[in-house]
């Protein structure tokens, strides 16, 4: 599916880190080969997840930052390169296996995994996104909501979309 | 509002007769029934104050809201490999403002089992019994509009099918739910008020009569002090320090009782962050503080069925099957049906056969098909052998709750019956989940056997005056069955023995 850039600026992520998200992304929602058939990079997810981490408490902030360090180490030491450079699904799966099979390290990954899944299979739609929603895409209509506007404004993602318009 | 020094403290008048620390089944009851009779009472929540206009079914929000983070044990430490997420509720109401409502009393067996663990006893000090807590649990099945809910969704109907083919019928629940109810979900808070929590049957009545609420309020310590003579000094609770989330402001108030109602994970850390070992010596009671820690270790059982049930829309767990519940029959309750309200809940608590967390694209393609999905709940009766503790290098909170050999036969066999029953109603795959807990028990128990207990068989600690603790973390062993009925019922309970033997003025 054609890649489609959200913004050009993060809150919180640096570059570095903002590929990193979007190669998890690709790998826990995968994009489908259509544009009704959405994964996580294509909804803008990242955007989600940054401003997610951008009004964490700064330990938790620190928290994801040495997570993201942990699973670039993991994958240097099997596959000589950082997560985001992984050049297959086998790779990155296998990397986030270890750190799922190390005990101590096994609450990271079901954060990680989680900010992913917050971003893509909740209600949240990002400012920027018009194509088909992950909701749609699965035929979940939801519990009779769609009269109701949605606020979103816990985001800065969306505090920010409301300032532009 | 009082601002007082510890050294000051015996000759000041108190700011209230009662401080509540937590709002949900532990703290609501007894907050209202010492209201109603006229008490001055504090409710201090470290949640937020959100009510049934706010209870939209946007998850994402909701779950910031009104949602404690997931908390996950630290088995690896003890050399074992599965973990259990501890889920609770973070808001005015506790986790009875975002629970599925089932209202169920602990069957006879339990309350032997109870005396076995810690000698708890009634007034007469013969063994503690169902009917020394039958009144209470009347009382709060009537103000809570307790009834059978037979209005079973399709994945229920289908469930029960199959389970009869195999001889094991399910049996409709008692829920905290009156007829208001459209079935329009109970994890994100209830928007018609049909779900009679804490929130609604307990806290907003104690308000209106006269309790005064501190929300968004997480309480740091409880404040001690010495009493009596030099050589008989007891200590004595005589207030709480606590922050308020938004303003970031510290305050102090004080009372002649505390009643820590915090729930089972954070009852037993707030004791310890309070210096109350450092207060009253190591005593056997206060070593006792956040052991015996016991969860009713959850797992679901998806199946995916030919048509689809959309079966979000519903009030979840609905009917129970319990021939297996008896420790000795199996020692596993099931309930359904349950499909997390949302295609996020459900996304992130599946397994793949190896038990990893599911992602990827089989993931995805499941997620695809969530509408045709209904789910069954394992609760198993595990032991109370788990702990809650400060990490004493780091001071961060931990939590051990190890799945035993003999839990894991349990949940295997209870899986297996799951597999078995869907299959019967015409399930054409079943899945798999984590462990999880929404029961945590155990970690500040009651009884006379202060080796084995915290506070004695009225809630009152066995070493420090004025204080009390109410919660899920007082029940001696496993209930076999959805605990919140009976932490209400002691908490009504504690309010009727303040009234009559301890607030008299």
């Amino acid at each position: 599916m054609k890649e489609k850039r959200f913004h050009l600026f993060f809150f919180f992520l640096s570059q570095d880190e903002a590929k990193f998200f979007e190669t998890l992304c690709e790998l826990i929602v995968p994009s489908g080969e259509t544009t009704s058939d959405p994964g996580a990079r294509e909804v803008g997810t990242v955007n989600y997840i940054d401003s997610t981490l951008a009004d964490f408490p700064p330990e938790v902030q620190g928290y994801f930052i040495e997570t993201i360090k942990l699973v670039d180490e993991i994958s240097k030491r099997r596959f000589g390169k950082i997560f985001s450079d992984l050049p297959d699904f086998e790779s990155k799966d296998a990397v986030l296996r270890e750190l799922y099979a190390e005990p101590k390290t096994r609450e990271r990954l079901f954060d990680l995994r989680s900010l992913v899944l917050e971003g893509f299979y909740s209600d949240y739609t990002d400012p920027w996104y018009d194509g088909t929603t992950p909701w749609k895409a699965l035929g979940f209509e939801g519990k009779g909501i769609s009269g109701l506007k949605k606020d979103w404004s816990f985001l800065r993602i969306w505090r920010e979309w409301e300032k532009k318009k | 509002m009082a601002r007082v020094g510890e050294e000051e403290i015996e000759e000041m008048p108190h700011d209230f007769d009662v401080i509540v620390v937590g709002s949900g089944a532990g703290g609501g009851p007894v907050a209202w029934c010492l209201a109603q009779a006229g008490k001055k009472v504090a409710i201090i929540e470290a949640g937020g104050f959100y009510t049934t206009n706010d209870f939209n079914r946007f998850e994402l929000l909701q779950l910031r809201r009104l949602w404690e983070k997931i908390r996950w044990t630290s088995n690896f430490e003890l050399g074992l490999q599965k973990e259990i997420a501890l889920g609770m509720g973070r808001c005015v109401g506790g986790s009875t403002t975002i629970f599925t409502a089932v209202a169920h009393r602990a069957p006879d067996h339990n309350f032997l089992e109870w005396y076995k663990a810690t000698k708890i006893s009634n007034e007469s000090g013969e063994p503690f019994s169902p009917k020394d807590l039958e009144p209470y649990y009347e009382q709060v099945e009537r103000d809570t509009s307790v009834r059978r809910y037979t209005e079973w969704d399709e994945g229920l109907k289908k469930i029960d099918a199959g389970f009869k083919k195999i001889g094991h019928p399910f049996a409709p629940v008692n829920a905290f739910i009156d007829m208001r109810c459209d079935q329009s979900g109970c994890l994100f808070g209830c928007p018609t008020e049909a779900k009679r929590g804490t929130l609604v049957s307990y806290i907003i009545p104690a308000i209106l009569q006269g309790a005064e609420i501190f929300y968004n309020s997480t309480v740091t310590r409880i404040l001690f002090s010495k009493e009596g003579e030099n050589d008989k000094k007891r200590p004595r609770a005589f207030g709480v320090e606590f922050v308020n989330g938004e303003t970031m402001e510290t305050k102090r108030l004080t009372s002649k009782v505390v009643i820590v109602a915090a729930g089972a994970l954070k009852t037993p850390i707030l004791l310890m962050k309070s210096g109350i070992k450092e207060l009253a010596g190591e005593t056997k009671s206060i070593d006792q503080i956040g052991r015996n820690f016991g969860a009713n270790t959850a797992t679901l059982v998806f199946g995916r069925f030919q048509e689809p049930l959309n079966n979000w829309i519903l009030h979840p767990l609905s009917g129970q099957m319990e021939d297996f519940s008896q420790k000795e029959r199996g020692g596993f309750l099931l309930e359904a049906s349950e499909v997390m309200e949302g295609p996020l809940g459900f996304s992130e608590v599946l397994v793949d056969d190896d038990g990893v967390p599911m992602w990827g694209r089989r993931h995805k393609e499941i997620l695809k098909k969530y509408k045709y999905y209904a789910g069954i709940f394992i609760n198993i009766h595990d032991s109370n052998d788990g702990r809650v503790f400060l990490d004493p290098e780091t001071g961060r909170e931990k939590y051990y709750k190890p799945i035993t050999k003999e839990d894991e036969s349990r949940f295997e066999a209870a899986r297996s019956l799951c597999r078995e029953g869907l299959i019967a109603a015409g399930a054409q795959e079943t899945l798999n989940t984590i462990y999880l807990s929404h029961h945590v028990q155990g970690s500040c128990r009651m009884g006379e056997d202060r080796s084995r207990s915290v506070v004695d068989s009225q809630c009152k600690s066995h070493d420090i005056e004025g204080l009390y603790v109410c919660d899920g973390s007082v029940i001696p062993s496993i209930v076999d069955a959805n605990p919140s009925l009976t932490i209400m019922a002691l908490s009504r309970r504690l309010g009727d023995h303040l009234l009559k033997n301890v607030l008299l003025d």
